[in-house]
């Protein structure tokens, strides 16, 4: 006669579960015990986290990389209070997590018990669903909803909260639910009929100045072929948002960059100067669109492909929304394209974009002697680890440096909190894409304040052989509320500046990974190649002048057209 | 003066989480809220909760973002409903002065959003 807590794993390994992150407590043990001999003979993998923060970041870089819900587990109270960031920063990005938290049992539940917190009400608005379950019956059918919730419509994180006393009761006749039975929640419905496609296709065909622009939801559908060839067919520049540049290939003629905030000037530009703007996938954040009016005053036509019907008016309304799966309705809009006909002649078009491209290119690659500049670092990693590399980030002008100088070259290879803007994302997050994907090569490209925040799991890194290569520029500093206080605020510096503690190589040692200060792009390629043969986790520090700005910028609040793309304390 | 606006969200009761959900989903967008009446309507849960909120610049955001919240069938705006209050004495009679009032909302078209379907229907 199972257990509540054997329920709990059969359920996850019924629905493919292969790998928990997690710590164990009281409330969470039994489900714990209950799993064993599956970590025993192979069928489960257990990853023990040091926080459980970072068990939820962890969950969401696996399910970003491989493209399947991540799992985490935390005891009650603060394990699953801990949990929070985690689960939030899935939600805004829009990835699937599932959470199983144990509870105090049912008779104190509302009592103040010990290590109790009301994980129904804290979830309630930092996750898309949480549920807690009142018996043993509820476990199959709730796992399975727990799932399909997660991962259908927009994507999101989960919360299955299940106290300790239920874990524990048996049940003789378990019925294992065929498929999910969740009222009042169903897939949104696709709008897409062929009048629409046509009238689509048309615009974009008949567009003088055409731009397609890549969110997340590019590579939740696996449309990046799709993208691609319909950028091709019109002769259209991509421009994506700072997820989507997940979703296409930097080495693409087409593509342009990340737009918005931090983005690339030329790829803003773009999409200002565009006269028709088909979003796919992109949910119109204020960091891609930093003001809304200015991009209506523009006077383009918006086309959006999204699978959340609700997005379309949720900023401004778009002009022609589709709803549905993006990888279907793409096709369909080229399929029409293709027979309308290429009828605009884009080459004075594509020949503003390169214009663009050459103007803006001269701000953005100075080089200092004796100094690390943040894109010659990232140029030198890109060229030291494989093109399939799976790259994360923490959060802070590391990130921004990504946004314009990484080179995405594969889908799903590029994972960074970005809509919460969560620091200490890029280590636990990068130890969840090396658990999905073993075998490719894994870089937590971070910056000292983000990695520090969660730099205690390099232990489970090393621990659990989960051989990863931080990368750390290290400017001693919370560098970009320092820029900000610096450009904007009358350079007063306040709160941000750190010692000399602690010596990160040293951290890395303590914790049995390699560690290297690498101040030349020599030093880093050698460290990097290091990394990789010895296969152990590894810690690669970065001097960066605390100076050094994330460029381009915008002023707060500022409009795109605002771009600062140069110093502005070193005078016009 | 802000106007109001009525609406009707139907939807499935699992615990009182749901109600605070619903309010939550107006908190988040400042939405105030006048009244609220909500009951269940069937044996397995089904709730209908009608309510009268603030009608901002947030609020039809708030309108579709409830649209789309798991538990929740479907949300009808009664479109320019005028609401009529009713007082009832301890006795459950209809008085000038009872202890409790009951809004009422008297409406002839419904606007209906229900996880990105969004149809009108006039009532006669």
């Amino acid at each position: 006669m199972p257990t509540g807590a054997r329920l709990i794993v059969d359920s996850l390994k019924r629905e493919g579960v292969k790998v928990i992150f997690g710590i164990p407590g009281l409330t969470n043990m039994p489900f714990y015990d209950a799993f064993l001999e599956d970590l025993q003979n192979g069928e489960l993998r257990h990853v023990l986290m040091r926080h459980e923060q970072a068990a939820a970041h962890a969950a969401d870089g696996f399910a970003r990389a491989s493209g399947f819900p991540g799992v985490c587990t935390a005891t009650s109270g603060p394990g699953a209070t801990n949990l929070v960031t985690g689960m939030v920063t899935a939600y805004w990005d829009s990835s699937p997590v599932i959470a199983i938290t144990g509870q105090v049992v049912r008779p104190v539940i509302g009592k103040m018990a010990f290590q109790e917190a009301d994980t129904p009400g804290i979830f309630a608005n930092a996750a898309k669903y949480v549920v807690q379950l009142k018996n043993i019956m509820e476990i199959p059918e709730w796992i399975k909803n727990a799932f399909y919730i997660s991962s259908t419509g927009r994507p999101g994180p989960v919360v299955v909260d299940i106290p300790r006393d239920v874990q524990l009761e048996k049940l003789d006749d378990v019925k294992w639910p065929e498929k999910p039975t969740v009222r009042g929640f169903r897939p949104f419905k696709s709008n897409v009929e062929p009048i629409l496609i046509k009238k689509v296709a048309e615009i974009l065909v008949n567009a003088e100045r055409p731009v397609i622009l890549a969110g997340t939801g590019v590579i939740w559908s696996g449309s990046t072929p799709e993208v691609l060839k319909l950028a091709e067919t019109l002769i259209s520049p991509i421009v994506t948002t700072l997820p989507g540049k997940s979703a296409i290939p930097a080495d693409h003629p087409l593509y342009v960059g990340a737009m918005g905030y931090y983005g690339r000037a030329e790829a803003s530009m773009v999409g200002l100067e565009s006269d028709v703007m088909l979003i796919v996938g992109g949910r119109l954040s204020d960091r891609t669109f930093t003001s809304y009016d200015e991009m209506i005053e523009t006077g383009k036509k918006f086309i959006m492909i999204n699978i959340d019907p609700t997005d379309g008016e949720r900023a401004f309304k778009v002009d022609y929304a589709l709803y549905g799966n993006a990888k279907d309705i793409l096709r369909q809009i080229l399929e029409a394209v293709i027979k309308i006909g290429a009828k605009k002649d884009h080459s004075g078009w594509m020949k503003r974009v390169k214009e663009l491209k050459d103007y803006y290119s001269q701000f953005y690659y100075p080089d200092e002697p004796g100094k690390i500049k943040p894109w010659k670092a990232l140029k030198t990693i890109r060229n030291a680890i494989p093109r399939d590399s799976i790259v994360t980030t923490g959060v802070g002008q590391h990130q921004m440096w990504a946004e314009v100088f990484w080179e995405v070259l594969e889908p799903r290879t590029f994972i960074s909190s970005t809509g919460m803007g969560t620091m200490g994302f890029g280590l636990p997050a990068a130890i969840g894409a090396k658990m999905a994907r073993p075998n490719k090569v894994v870089v937590d490209l971070d910056g000292d304040g983000s990695f520090l925040m969660t730099g205690n799991n390099l232990a489970t890194a090393v621990d659990e052989h989960i051989p990863i290569i931080s990368i750390i520029f290290d400017n001693r500093a919370l560098g970009l509320v320092r820029q900000v206080q610096d450009l904007f605020q009358n350079r007063r510096v306040v709160g941000v500046d750190y010692g000399p503690s602690p010596d990160l190589i040293k951290y890395a040692e303590a914790f049995g990974a390699l560690g290297f200060n690498a101040d030349s792009y020599e030093e880093i390629e050698k460290s990097i190649k290091i990394a990789i043969k010895e296969n152990i986790p590894a810690v690669i520090r970065l001097p960066i002048d605390k100076n050094e700005l994330a460029l381009p910028t915008l002023p707060p609040g500022g409009k795109l057209s605002q771009v600062i793309v140069s110093d502005p304390r070193k005078g016009s | 003066m802000t106007r109001e606006k009525v609406v009707k969200i139907t939807g499935y009761y699992r615990d009182p989480g749901f109600l605070e959900r619903i309010m939550g989903n107006f908190r988040k967008l400042w939405v105030d809220i006048d009244w609220v009446n909500a009951r269940r309507i069937t044996d397995d849960g089904l709730y209908e909760v009608y309510l009268g909120i603030k009608d901002t610049k947030n609020t039809y955001l708030a309108i579709i973002n409830a649209s789309k919240m798991v538990d929740v069938e479907k949300i009808e705006v009664l479109e320019d409903a005028e609401v009529t209050s009713i007082s009832v004495d301890n006795k459950g009679r209809i008085t000038d002065s009872g202890s409790m009032v009951i809004f009422v909302p008297v409406y002839n078209k419904i606007t209906t959003y229900s996880w990105g379907d969004k149809y009108s229907q006039d009532i006669h």
